[in-house]
């Protein structure tokens, strides 16, 4: 064994592989914050519709976030493993997810399906420029509801969009929420699936959708007869 | 993917409203630029805005790596005093995700699980695994050489770790929990764990002291739980 701080020529100690020397860096002595499930803390309001009978919380218990993640992580695994939201992610009872990914044309059709702006070429391009977060100019002239279009992209792209339902009402258009997921990564769901959520983060994605709905199923969220129930009990890695 | 939620904290330094994303789950197969992350020591890492002061929040998270097969609750340092029952707790979560008769049972048992307390045991676990060492072993190197640099000044602000390796070496020093700084670091014979390895009998106390549960750690043997 040797001591192996050295002096190199600059006199900068020489330091061991990983570490990064720092200056004026506190530690935290304490866990501030939450450590309880934002969804099941009593007064919880905003995140989601009012929940259809089945589908409300089973009780009222708050749970620990450092265990309901861990069930989340595995349920992670398994869908993983499974391939199980590859292929049921689409299915009506499971939110009905279209992962758009970036080609985002479909969003385009269905702004102007919804707003009547867009249709031509000058808005059609503002309306694309706006959903890729390109430098946009806005059309000197128009028809359609542009500003619906505005309010949606920009409740679309607002981080944790999921997160609030009065922004996903904005984020919808003909009864599906269309959000940027992930930077420059787009999904859609169908908008009524949130009358059955459990969480609201289960709404970023169709991964966190089922994971979030295994892990409350797993720490006793879900009523009996909740309509997830019999595929859930079916699940293993 | 991994979870964060947004908490108001007050900066350490100057006391202003910071808004931290915080961690509460890593899923390094899905996220492995948070793995990185917390290699180089950058994970939650935070730069008041009002006065510039760098801060890091305790570690209290999952940490999961399927593809490693490797599992950590990372705990705050400051729970080290009661460790047993923080383990405990750890032992729980896993149990139910992981354990006997759960959904996960089969993974869990391909995978380590293991609890650490605050960054710099995270930290340890990850280059240890990344250079194909065993957690247990080294921590029996570590005590070695802690017996053999004698006059070592333990407290609870200091904790002796692997910072890194060669293909002969270990890399040990001595970091400072509150600021992780180092401040000697010695470089150990790779050697050491192969004779371990050799004389399971010679070493067999020492690594009951070490191990035993979750908390795989020489302090395990130094710290008295409540």
């Amino acid at each position: 064994m040797h001591r192996r701080v050295t002096d190199e020529d600059d006199g900068t100690p020489l330091k061991a592989p990983f570490y990064r020397s720092k200056d004026d860096l506190v530690v935290m002595n304490s866990r501030p914050g939450k450590g309880k499930k934002a969804d099941f803390q009593k007064g919880a309001k905003g995140r989601l519709p009012e929940r259809e009978e089945a589908c409300k919380p089973a009780n009222d218990k708050p749970e620990e976030l450092f265990d309901f993640n861990m069930l989340h992580e595995l349920a992670h695994s398994i869908d993983d493993a499974r391939g199980y939201m590859l292929a049921n992610g689409p299915k009506d009872d499971h939110g009905g997810w279209i992962e758009i990914g970036g080609d985002v044309e479909q969003i385009v059709e269905a702004v102007i399906r919804e707003t009547g702006f867009g249709k031509v070429p000058a808005e059609r391009q503002y309306v694309l420029d706006k959903i890729l977060r390109n430098p946009a100019t806005p059309p000197a002239t128009f028809s359609g509801d542009k500003a619906r279009f505005e309010k949606f992209v920009a409740a679309a792209q607002t981080p944790k969009v999921w997160d609030s339902q009065a922004l996903t009402e904005l984020a919808t258009l003909d009864k599906r929420v269309y959000q940027e997921s992930y930077p420059s990564t787009w999904t859609s769901y169908k908008a009524e699936a949130r009358k059955r959520g459990i969480t609201s983060y289960q709404f970023r994605a169709p991964g966190e959708w089922f994971s979030e709905l295994y892990a409350a199923f797993k720490v006793g969220k879900l009523k009996p007869g909740h309509p997830s129930e019999g595929w859930l009990k079916k699940l293993k890695v | 993917m991994s979870v964060f939620e947004t908490a108001a904290l007050a900066c350490p330094s100057c006391g202003s409203s910071v808004d931290v994303e915080l961690v509460h789950s890593v899923n390094a197969v899905r996220r492995p630029d948070l793995r990185a992350a917390i290699l180089d020591r950058s994970f939650q890492s935070v730069a008041c805005p009002s006065c510039g002061t760098t801060f890091r929040v305790e570690p209290m998270f999952t940490y999961l790596d399927v593809g490693r097969r490797r599992f950590v609750a990372a705990l705050p340092a400051s729970e080290l005093g009661g460790w047993k029952a923080a383990e405990a707790r750890a032992q729980a979560a896993w149990d139910k995700a992981f354990g006997k008769g759960s959904d996960g049972e089969a993974l869990g048992r391909e995978m380590q699980a293991r609890c650490t307390f605050g960054w710099l045991g995270l930290n340890e676990k990850l280059i240890a695994h990344e250079h194909g060492i065993d957690d247990v072993a080294l921590e029996l190197a570590k005590m070695a050489t802690m017996r053999s640099l004698g006059d070592v000044k333990m407290s609870a602000d200091r904790e002796f770790r692997l910072v890194g390796a060669t293909d002969d070496e270990l890399i040990v020093g001595w970091l400072r929990t509150s600021s992780e700084e180092i401040d000697d670091e010695y470089g150990v014979p790779r050697q050491l764990l192969a004779e371990i390895d050799a004389d399971p009998e010679a070493w067999a106390a020492l690594r009951a002291d070490v191990s035993g549960g979750m908390f795989v750690d020489y302090r395990r043997a130094l710290f008295d739980a409540a």
